[in-house]
Formats: C-alpha cells, sequence, structure tokens
C-alpha cells in the first residue's frame, strides 16, 4: 500500500508544511496543464489531440483510483460505465435534441444509477465478486449497445453531435481540463471529509471497520456510485468530442488503460493519476502513430509497466513522490517545524 | 538457533519440520473439510515409507481412541477437545523426536484439559521430547519433567515439576497459595 | 460420501444444500425433457460442459489454493490452441496421406500432449516470474493486486501472440476425419465424442488426484490452511507451482481439444475465459467440485439461450442467471463457509 511509507512522526508543523507545498505543487502543475498548448510542440492540432486524449484519460483514471485506490476493488466494468454514459447523453441529443450540456449529466446519473445497483448487488460480497461482476456487466453492456442495432446502430456507429460547433482541439481541451480539474477538487473534498477516513479503513480492513460502527456497506456503495456517475460524466465527454460512438468505447482494453494509468500514478491519491496520465497517454499516441505497423505493442508496453509497478513500486508515481517529500522534510527542518 | 548441531534459524517452515521437529500450535491450524484420517494423513505427509504411516496412525489411534471412534468425521465440525487431540495427533504423525506444543489448554473446559496433558504425559513416556508453553500452572507442573518459568522475556526460575511446585515465589505469583 | 452425511448434521448447510440441489434437479428435468424436443440440445450441452468444467476446474483451483482470481486464464486456452495448431498443421499431412486408421486416430494426439506440457510449463513459468515475487514482497490486498498483475499478463499475452503470430485465425475442420457416429437415433461427429471423451477422463483423473493422492491432499490442504500445511512438512512454494502448472495444463488441454471449433487467434481465449469466470461465480469460488457441475450447468444455459433465443443473447442470460443466485445465494450455489477447492 501507498500509505505504509509514512514518516514515523507526523508533527502538526510537519503537516501544515508539507500540505503547503502540495498544495503550490498542485497549483504550478494545474498553470502548466493550462500553458502546455502553448508550449511547443503542443502548439499544433496533432499534439493538442493527444492532450485532450490525455486529459480525458487522466480524469477517467482519478475517478477510477477513488475505488481502486480507497476501497481497495477494481472495477473492470469501468470502460463500459464510461459507455453508459456516452451512449445516455448521445442518445438523448440524437433521438430527443437534448443539448450535450444536459445530456452528459444525466449520463452521469444513468451510470451512477446502474452503479449504485452493481454496488447493491456485489459489494456485500468479498470485493473480487464486485470486480467480476462489474466485468460481466460491462460484457453484457457491450453485447446490448452491439445487439440492439434499432437503437444504437450497432457496430455502425453513432454519429453523435459535438458539444461545439468548431473543429478546433484547444476548446475541448479547456473543457476537458476544466471537468479534471472538478473532478480531483470534488473527489479530494470527499476523501478530506469523513468518507474518506471511512473509505480507507474499510479498504485496509474490512473486519476492524466494522468493529468500529461503520457499516462498510453502505460506504462501498456510495463509493462505487460516485466513481461510476464520474465514469458516466466523461463517458458523455468523450461522445460529444469524437462525434462517433461505437461500442467498442466499453471494450476491457479501455478499461485496462484507464487501471494501468491509475495504478501506476499511484494507488489511493487521486492526483498522482492525474499526473501520469499526461506523460504517458501522449507517449503511448506517439508510439501508437510512429509504430502502426505493430498494432498492440503500446499495450504490451501497458502491460508489462502495469506488471512491473504492482510488484517492485507498489506506491506507484504518488509513493515515489511522498518518499521524496518526507526526505526532503527530513533534510531541511522549516521554521514553523523549529517552534513546535 | 541450532537443532541436532544444524542452524534452523533461516530454514523455511516446512523444512524445519521435516527436521524431526513437530509443531502443535494454539490455533491448531487443522484443516476443517478433511476427515480425521485425511489430517493425520497430511501429517504424514513427509513419511515416504507406508508402513510407519501406519503404525504412527495406529498410535495416534490408541492414545486417543475418541479420534478412532470419529475417524471420518469433518475436522470442522468436531468439539474443542476433539480438535485438540487431532492436532496433536497430527503432528504425531511424522514420528518426531522433539514436539513442541503451543498452550494446549486454551480454550479447554478442565476435564479435556486433563486428557489433553494424560494424552502429552503418555507421549513423552514412549520416547518423544515434548516442550510445553502453558499458562495453566498448576496442571502443567504436576506432569513435567523440567520447568522453566519466563518473566519479562527472561528464565527466572528452573528445576523439576516437583521443585517449582513447591517454590514459594511459584507459589505467591502462580498459584495463588 | 461420508463427508455429506456429517455436513448434514449442519442446519445451515443442509439449506444451502437444498437450494442448490433442487436448482441442479430442475436443470437436469428440463435437460431430459427437451432431449426429445431436440436431441443436439442434450449432446451440445454435455461436450461443451465437459470442456467448461476443465476451464473452470482449473480456475477455481487456483483461487481456491493460491487466491489468485485468474483473468489471464484465458490466454493459457489459447496458448493450448496455439500450440496445438503449430504440431497438428505438419502431422496433418502426413496422416492425410496415409491409408492407415490407427495413424489418424493417433494423429491429434500429439498436438494436444504437446500443448498440455506447453501449458503447464507456461503455468510455472508464471508462478516463479510472477506471482512468487510479489509474494515475496507482499501479501497485503493480494487477492486484487493479482488480479491486476493477471490482466497484465493476459494483456501481454494476447498482443505478443499478435504481433508474433498475426490476426488471422488457425484452424481445422476437424481432428478426426471419420464418418459421423450414430447414437441412440443421434447423429453425432467423432470430434465431439472425443472431445467428450477427453473431458470425462481428465476431469475423473483430476478428481481422484485430488481426493486420493498424496500432492491432491497437501494441496487441498494448503487451500484450506496454509500454516497447517507448513507445519505438516508441505513446501508451499512447491505446491503453488504445481497448482498453477495443472491449472494452466488444463485450460491450455480444453483450448487444443477445440481447436476444430475455435480456431487459433489472439483472441479466442476470451469467450472461455468469460464462461469459466461464469462458472465459477455461480459455483463459489475456488470451489472445484462446485466448478465442474457449474461447467455443464452453464454450458445449458448457453445452448439454450442460443437455441431458444439467439447466439447474440449467448452473453446476457447467464449474467442475468448469475445475479438471481447472487440475489438468493451470495457465496454461490455451492459456497460455504469451510474453504476448500473439493469439499463442498
Amino acid at each position: 500500500m501507498a500509505t505504509q511509507t509514512a514518516p514515523a512522526p507526523i508533527t502538526r508543523a510537519r503537516v501544515i508544511s508539507s500540505s503547503r507545498r502540495t498544495l503550490i505543487t498542485a497549483i504550478l502543475l494545474g498553470l502548466l496543464a493550462i500553458a502546455l498548448p502553448f508550449i511547443p510542440p503542443f502548439t499544433g492540432q496533432d499534439y493538442q489531440r493527444y492532450l485532450v486524449v490525455a486529459a480525458l484519460v487522466a480524469a477517467e483514471a482519478v475517478a477510477f483510483d477513488f475505488t481502486g485506490g480507497y476501497i481497495d476493488i477494481v472495477n473492470f466494468g469501468f470502460a463500459a460505465f464510461v459507455g453508459l454514459g456516452a451512449y445516455t447523453s448521445a442518445l438523448l441529443a440524437v433521438d430527443l435534441g437534448i443539448t450535450p450540456w444536459i445530456g452528459m449529466f444525466l449520463g452521469a446519473i444513468v451510470s451512477g444509477f446502474l452503479g449504485l445497483l452493481t454496488g447493491m448487488l456485489t459489494l456485500r460480497l468479498r470485493g473480487i465478486y464486485a470486480a467480476v461482476m462489474a466485468w460481466f456487466i460491462g460484457l453484457a453492456l457491450m453485447g446490448l449497445a452491439r445487439n440492439l442495432v434499432d437503437v444504437t446502430r450497432g457496430m455502425l456507429g453513432l454519429n453523435v453531435p459535438r458539444l461545439l460547433e468548431t473543429s478546433d482541439n484547444l476548446p475541448y481541451y479547456y473543457i476537458i481540463l476544466a471537468m479534471l480539474f472538478l473532478t480531483l477538487i470534488v473527489l479530494s473534498l470527499i476523501i478530506r471529509s469523513r468518507f474518506g477516513l471511512a473509505f480507507r479503513a474499510i479498504g485496509q480492513n474490512v473486519q476492524a471497520a466494522r468493529a468500529s460502527g461503520i457499516n462498510p456497506t453502505r460506504f462501498l456503495v456510495i463509493n462505487f456510485t460516485v466513481s461510476c456517475a464520474f465514469a458516466g460524466l466523461f463517458g458523455g465527454f468523450y461522445a460529444h468530442y469524437y462525434g462517433i460512438l461505437t461500442p467498442d468505447v466499453m471494450a476491457m482494453v479501455h478499461t485496462i488503460e484507464v487501471l494501468t494509468v491509475a495504478y501506476i500514478g499511484g494507488r489511493g491519491s487521486l492526483w498522482g493519476a492525474a499526473i501520469i496520465a499526461f506523460p504517458l497517454t501522449i507517449g503511448v499516441e506517439l508510439m501508437r502513430t510512429s509504430l502502426a505497423n505493430l498494432p498492440g505493442l503500446h499495450l504490451i508496453f501497458y502491460g508489462v509497466l502495469l506488471m512491473l509497478v504492482m510488484i517492485y513500486q507498489p506506491g506507484g508515481l504518488a509513493g515515489l513522490l511522498r518518499r521524496a517529500g518526507a526526505w526532503l522534510d527530513s533534510r531541511k527542518p522549516t521554521q514553523v517545524k523549529a517552534e513546535a | 538457533m541450532t537443532f541436532k548441531g544444524q542452524d534452523i534459524t533461516k530454514l523455511p517452515p516446512h523444512l524445519i519440520s521435516q527436521l524431526g521437529i513437530g509443531y502443535v500450535s494454539e490455533s491448531l491450524n487443522l484443516f476443517p473439510a478433511m476427515s480425521i484420517y485425511e489430517n493425520l494423513l497430511v501429517g504424514a505427509h513427509t513419511v515416504k515409507d507406508k508402513a510407519k504411516v501406519k503404525s504412527q496412525m495406529d498410535l495416534v489411534f490408541e492414545l486417543f481412541p475418541r479420534l478412532l471412534e470419529r475417524r471420518d468425521q469433518l475436522a470442522g465440525t468436531m468439539s474443542g477437545g476433539e480438535r485438540k487431540m487431532l492436532a496433536i495427533g497430527r503432528g504425531m504423525m511424522p514420528a518426531p523426536t522433539l514436539m513442541l506444543v503451543d498452550e494446549p489448554s486454551l480454550g479447554l473446559a478442565p476435564i479435556p484439559t486433563l486428557a489433553t496433558f494424560d494424552a502429552l504425559k503418555q507421549l513423552s513416556a514412549r520416547g518423544t521430547t515434548i516442550l510445553l508453553v502453558e499458562q495453566n500452572v498448576n496442571t502443567t507442573l504436576r506432569i513435567v519433567d523440567r520447568a522453566y518459568v519466563l518473566e519479562q522475556g527472561a528464565v527466572a526460575l528452573e528445576g523439576t515439576g516437583e521443585q517449582l511446585l513447591h517454590d514459594s515465589h511459584v507459589q505467591e505469583a502462580y498459584l495463588g497459595v | 460420501m461420508t463427508a455429506a452425511t456429517n455436513l448434514r448434521q449442519v442446519p445451515l448447510l443442509r439449506r444451502y444444500l437444498t437450494f442448490t440441489w433442487i436448482t441442479l434437479g430442475l436443470a437436469a428435468v428440463i435437460l431430459v425433457l427437451s432431449a426429445f424436443n431436440s436431441p443436439s440440445l442434450l449432446v451440445n450441452t454435455l461436450v461443451s460442459g465437459g470442456m467448461w468444467a476443465m476451464m473452470a476446474g482449473g480456475l477455481a483451483l487456483v483461487f481456491g489454493v493460491m487466491n489468485i482470481p485468474n483473468f489471464a486464464h484465458g490466454e493459457l486456452f489459447m496458448l493450448g490452441s496455439l500450440t496445438a495448431s503449430l504440431v497438428y498443421g505438419p502431422i496433418r499431412e502426413l496422416t492425410l496421406s496415409s491409408k492407415s486408421d490407427v495413424l489418424k486416430w493417433l494423429g491429434p494426439f500429439p498436438g494436444i500432449l504437446v500443448a498440455c506440457a506447453v501449458g503447464f510449463v507456461a503455468g510455472i513459468i508464471l508462478e516463479g516470474s510472477v506471482f512468487r515475487q510479489l509474494r515475496k514482497r507482499s501479501r497485503e490486498s493480494w487477492v486484487m493486486n493479482t488480479f491486476l498483475l493477471t490482466a497484465g499478463v493476459s494483456v501481454i499475452m494476447q498482443n505478443t501472440d499478435m504481433l508474433v503470430f498475426g490476426n488471422f485465425p488457425r484452424g481445422i475442420s476437424r481432428y478426426w476425419d471419420f464418418k459421423p457416429i450414430n447414437i441412440l437415433g443421434v447423429t453425432l461427429a467423432v470430434d465431439r465424442l472425443m472431445v467428450f471423451v477427453i473431458a470425462m477422463v481428465v476431469i475423473a483423473a483430476f478428481a481422484l488426484f485430488l481426493q486420493k493422492t498424496r500432492t491432491g491432499r497437501a494441496m487441498r490442504a494448503v487451500s484450506m490452511d496454509e500454516t497447517g500445511a507448513q507445519m505438516a512438512g508441505i513446501s508451499l512454494n512447491g505446491v503453488y507451482r504445481l497448482t498453477l502448472g495443472l491449472s494452466s495444463a488444463l485450460a491450455a488441454l480444453a483450448g487444443a481439444s477445440l481447436l476444430w471449433l475455435l480456431p487459433a487467434t489472439p483472441t479466442v481465449g476470451q469467450a472461455p475465459l468469460l464462461v469459466a469466470w461464469y462458472v465459477v461465480i455461480l459455483a463459489g469460488l475456488g470451489n472445484v467440485q462446485g466448478a465442474i457441475i457449474g461447467g455443464f450447468l452453464v454450458a445449458m444455459i448457453q445452448q439454450f439461450t442460443a437455441y431458444y433465443v439467439s447466439l447474440d443473447w449467448v452473453d446476457v442470460v447467464p449474467t442475468a442467471f448469475i445475479i438471481l443466485v447472487l440475489l438468493f445465494k451470495p457465496s454461490g450455489l455451492f459456497g460455504s463457509e469451510v474453504k476448500g477447492v473439493w469439499e463442498q
């Protein structure tokens, strides 16, 4: 677990200093993300498209980490919940003419509702049941999207109105970036509330959490629902960004991409996934375009990276940075600490 | 830590048991969904000679006739005393030269406790060295050849069971006389 | 079985058994009744059921003994299918040109056996290079972590196969080039019959191995209590290696035996993987006996769906059925409080 490397005695002063440093780092990174499209090579449309994909994957990975990293349940149907939100929003726009700006949130509600049902069915069991059932439900959803050709046009793909009239990638980048920031803020606030404490307690030891008066199932279901709702929201963006929607959005490969980013970023940190998503996704997109004659190579790369991190660096990037932070703290005692 | 002149500190657990050290833990670690017979067979995992397995099993059944009566019952459905017998029986299967027994009286009513101690006494009379860790001072000291009192991690007293039973410190601190 | 009579003393377990047996009894009755309507339903259920039982049995074994939910089980099926197609290709040329019936009968076996061996070795390599490495470092959230690791293995194996051998299917029309056999009015291709025979023989051998041999007992002991098994002198690493090897060999055997039905492609293992998981969730995780019975049950659900509804719904109906079962019996049809790979 990522949390095992916490520095031994945490004084109040050190918490203040390191949380201030985290805040400053976060703001700097946020500014960097905002400025990125103006820094070469990201000024071109190709690279800006990579940026949109990266920010989307980042947002998805953050939502994924909210369950995977805190309550220790891997949502193997994550892509299907993304796809459900995408199809909901797209169909509302195509059939009823509802604007995507509202449709995306309705998609989030539908995905969240299915997450609620899945959670209520499986989360009272051992975590592995939830993971596998989410996978089954994902496959069933993908089957529906394929077979209900009258509604979804199946593998032919559904033409979806885009969010904006423009074909420029830049505005889309800022929309998804804003969504990413919002997700990070909302989910961090939940994690800092009493909910977050319960999530961590349950993720580490269900029995102990139950003994201290927490009803694990309720918290697990809340967590799972929230994560699925965010997945649905990003699905809406996906649909209205690409403008075409096929059942492949729900494919397992997509879940694997997201979970790899989340775990390499560091489970149970939220921001680790957001940071690592950018270099990783852009690198993989470059690899995919430059080595088009070797299809699937980027997936092998993802798989190897995931396994190496899981075995040798279970804390991921966040764990490394935390350790570096602790090392900095021990090297340079701050003024505040001296007072304490 | 050495046993018969061999350093066993770094040895993996399954090799330690192959050296002839048996261990009966306080939580017993039986195989609940296996019958008594199968539990004993697994206990003899390291014994290749079938005749030897048979003779050891006869010995176990002789010492604990109750296990023979329930030979095909699942370990998970037995009473606490019977499980304790089975754990000791399983530990006996490879015919160890030294048997470590951890808190055999834990969670047992007085009568099964006495039966367990009696069985251990018989086992030791047949030539197996038994190292017993117990909190039940009174009963333990009556059956052991040699006893050590550990206080805060160090040996505070040692002697034969009889000596310690009459030791004033032991009587005061442990027997409440 | 004496174990069953003793279990009946426990009221809680009796309730479980009743529910389970009613479900299974109903299934059997439906199957037999429908056989009058369409004999092929019964035959297909038995043929694919045998294969699913082998797949699911291996999956359940690995979960029961090692607590690993293997997501890469389908890739071992794929490995078997690929190996068999590579080995059988040249042999087929030889046997086709020969007039000897004996050669024609024996021809497919080298491929199937080599596939089995390759699966076994792959399982041992997987245990040593992946799970053992993680076990040495941390056993915290073991189940989820190994699930992710196997997902990584699955992605790597699938895409490596795609890079090296390409995406096109390597299939055969049949293994045994003989006239279909007629049993009780049902015409049966020899391949189907042989697959059924292979499955029955292997499952029986597997069951005997787990119940009656020293090594099989050691495996079951590890699944129930690792500390106890170590105290009895059992090497955990040895048992782990053998467990993953056996499970992988079973998956590869299934892949090789079904080559005439499912040609070798990088993703050929996905459908069998899904079915195997249906079965173990339905039967209760880590219960090999339940998984073998469940294999036939899921095969039946699939065959009925395909026959009465349509092939497109073959994945949706079992999911619905599993949801129903989980609602009433959360730990699966054969799930119980006692942990073990063979016992109920």
